[in-house]
């Protein structure tokens, strides 16, 4: 009775392209719920981790938020269910979504609009067929929905700075054999996603078996990632999109787990969290790092983090994350980088305690926002 | 001839010790427990690992991190039998050869799932169960009752091992929803009753996502009970219709706290124990494990045969 079928939400290798439906300009499908409340909780009345307004646009940051009531509504494999939510200036929080849809997203530099994939309904084992996920995008101050794209399993979403193309995950299969690999599609869709893997006979670097944490560098040229590998080793990944040149700039093995991934305003490092089994005493180990992109050069800046963390100054002087708080609530904690380069933590607030939010991750932050 | 006789008497005597020293000798290395050559110490080791790497935040590790720290848990525990709910295929199979060849088990996929948290492994999430023993033999995977029709079905999963002893080993993870758990929880307690009235013996380890420490809610338990149960005190606040024990269940003499919670102040995870078979002896441990929102839940019971 011992199963060794797979999830069939499987294309086989080469089908992906064929299966994907160019929606370029698709009227709206789904209305949201608009920006929240003006007497949403206020974080200590500062603006929230000093990030700066972005024009007309109501949110500085979106992230994944958990209510209690969606951890009840569970996504196929029992995972709870979770909506995006946006966060204003002074440290309130708004849904973006109100579907429970478990989205995968990112937002662009402007903050004008939310690019974002629901996670797919459940797949009976038996199915052969592949699914067609939607990418939509999401107008922040009304949370009208666009679909944009529809093609066959989508994971990860991420726009490019300045919304011209996304990046994206999508899980694809051949001889049995599934991966999940980078793809690069314009926006407008006028053309199937192109694929960032380089094809077996050129291929230089290991096999990758699953592609996480897509990043995209400021000027655009760059996609960041992390590469799982088939000894369950992990990768942080660089490509050009333009070449598909791939650069590996960091491997750690299967004891550790790349959380996150930013690129600092700059361009220069990335910055990814090493999650590591606790101390005996449930102490945290994890460790910040920031990767310098020309030489790959790594250095520690922070340790006992837990959670996603990311640049949250355009200088690269402040990171900050989303991390559970005691008990069922959200905390937002920020750190700043010391003159000898290592941060230190300068404030913490809870968010998102009136929308009932009882833990949260996935913190991205637009340019826009950056002060 | 009287000689001969006495020479062939003391022969067939010596002999016939010989045999019976043998058949100790064999008994003995059959039975782990020395000291008591008909009991085992039977030691659960009861996980949801909540394998959901990326999809929960309170389940943030990587499926080969899971699979290396329950490994270390389930050996530093001398643990001989274990049950897992929310669980990669990769997850098990690491598992597995962590552990050693003396184990074995089955696991067995209850959906498909549409992300990577089982990377580097397929796509294959489900239940799965290991002893320190041989191959499980007779494995099944029975579908529970979906009143409700969710899409995501829900699974008994079974099978034989010997460990000394034979026995069956079961796994379980109940649906979220009341109507739902409720008619699984009657449905599994039926099943194991009519298993147990020939006098075979079985064991459970499931997340029933009910709360027994709520005496309202641990009503639907019932039928997986037997004798008095529920609450957080020494006092019980239901009477099961069932003939199974469980581990963290209140008993004379038991060592005062009961039902410990599992997930967060929940008691959702139990072993259970055919009770004519195991001894009113068995005991709950509830310890944490950095890779799952759940505990571990340690539950022990002596096996008669």
């Amino acid at each position: 009775m011992t199963s060794t079928s797979r999830a069939r939400r499987a294309v086989v290798g080469g089908l992906l392209l064929g299966v994907t439906v160019l929606v370029p300009a698709c009227g709206p499908t789904a209305a949201s719920l608009p920006a929240g409340p003006a007497d949403a909780s206020r974080v200590d009345g500062a603006p929230f981790a000093a990030l700066a307004p972005c024009g007309e646009q109501p949110f500085v940051a979106v992230f994944r938020g958990f209510t209690a009531e969606g951890r009840l509504v569970e996504k196929p494999g029992s995972s709870p269910s979770s909506d995006i939510y946006g966060l204003r200036p002074d440290g309130s929080v708004s849904p973006v979504t109100t579907d429970l849809g478990s989205y995968e997203f990112g937002i662009t530099d402007d903050a004008a609009t939310v690019y974002a994939s629901p996670y797919p309904a459940v797949v009976p084992t038996t199915t052969l067929a592949p699914t067609v996920d939607r990418v939509v995008a999401i107008a922040p101050a009304t949370g009208q929905q666009t679909v944009v794209l529809e093609t066959s399993d989508v994971g990860a979403v991420a726009p490019a700075p300045d919304g011209s193309r996304l990046g994206l995950t999508v899980f694809t299969e051949a001889s049995g054999v599934g991966a999940s690999e980078p793809v690069v599609v314009d926006v407008p869709a006028v053309a199937a996603p192109r694929s960032l893997t380089p094809s077996p006979a050129s291929r230089a670097t290991p096999v990758v078996v699953a592609t996480r944490e897509l990043t995209w560098s400021p000027d655009g040229r760059l996609l960041a990632f992390v590469a799982t590998l088939p000894d369950a080793a992990q990768e942080l990944r660089v490509t050009h999109v333009a070449t598909g040149d791939s650069t590996t700039l960091r491997r750690v093995d299967a004891a550790v787990a790349l959380h996150s991934l930013d690129w600092s305003p700059d361009g220069t490092t990335l910055l990814t969290v090493e999650g590591r089994a606790p101390t005996a005493a449930g102490g945290s180990r994890d460790t910040a790092v920031e990767i310098d992109v020309a030489t790959g050069r790594s250095t520690v800046v922070l340790r006992g983090v837990r959670g996603d963390l990311v640049y949250s100054a355009a200088d690269g002087s402040r990171l900050t994350m989303l991390d559970d708080g005691p008990g069922p609530s959200v905390v937002a904690r920020t750190w700043s980088r010391t003159p000898g380069g290592r941060f230190v933590a300068t404030s913490r607030a809870t968010i998102g305690a009136d929308d009932g939010l009882v833990s949260a991750d996935r913190l991205d932050i637009p340019r826009c926002a950056l002060p | 001839m009287t000689t001969a006789r006495s020479r062939r008497g003391h022969v067939s005597g010596v002999l016939g010790l010989l045999v019976l020293l043998v058949m100790l000798v064999g008994s003995l290395a059959a039975r782990p427990d020395a000291a008591h050559a008909a009991t085992l110490r039977t030691k659960v080791f009861d996980f949801n690992a909540c394998d959901q790497y990326g999809r929960d935040p309170e389940c943030d590790a990587t499926a080969a991190q899971r699979a290396d720290v329950v490994a270390s848990s389930v050996l530093f525990a001398g643990s001989n039998v274990v049950t897992l709910q929310e669980v990669c295929r990769y997850t098990f199979d690491r598992l597995v050869q962590r552990l050693g060849s003396a184990w074995h088990g089955t696991f067995f996929q209850t959906v498909g799932i549409g992300d990577d948290r089982c990377a580097p492994g397929a796509r294959s999430w489900g239940i799965a169960l290991l002893a320190r023993a041989p191959a499980p033999t007779n494995v099944t995977a029975t579908l529970l009752p979906n009143p409700l029709g969710e899409s995501e079905r829900r699974y008994l999963l079974c099978g034989d091992v010997v460990i000394g002893a034979a026995f069956r080993v079961c796994s379980s993870h109940f649906s979220v929803k009341a109507v739902a758990y409720g008619e699984q929880a009657t449905d599994v307690g039926s099943r194991l009753a009519t298993y147990a009235a020939s006098g075979a013996a079985a064991l459970l380890g499931v997340d029933a996502n009910v709360d027994v420490r709520s005496c309202t809610a641990a009503a639907v338990l019932r039928p997986l009970y037997s004798g008095g149960f529920g609450g957080t005190s020494s006092t019980t606040c239901q009477t099961g219709t069932g003939v199974m024990l469980e581990a963290d269940q209140w008993r004379t003499g038991g060592d005062g706290t009961y039902n410990a919670p599992t997930c967060g102040t929940l008691k959702c995870d139990y072993v259970f124990f055919t009770a004519p078979r195991w001894g009113p002896d068995h005991r709950g441990m509830s310890t944490p494990l950095w890779v799952s929102d759940h505990t571990v839940l340690r539950g022990e019971g002596t096996l008669s045969w």
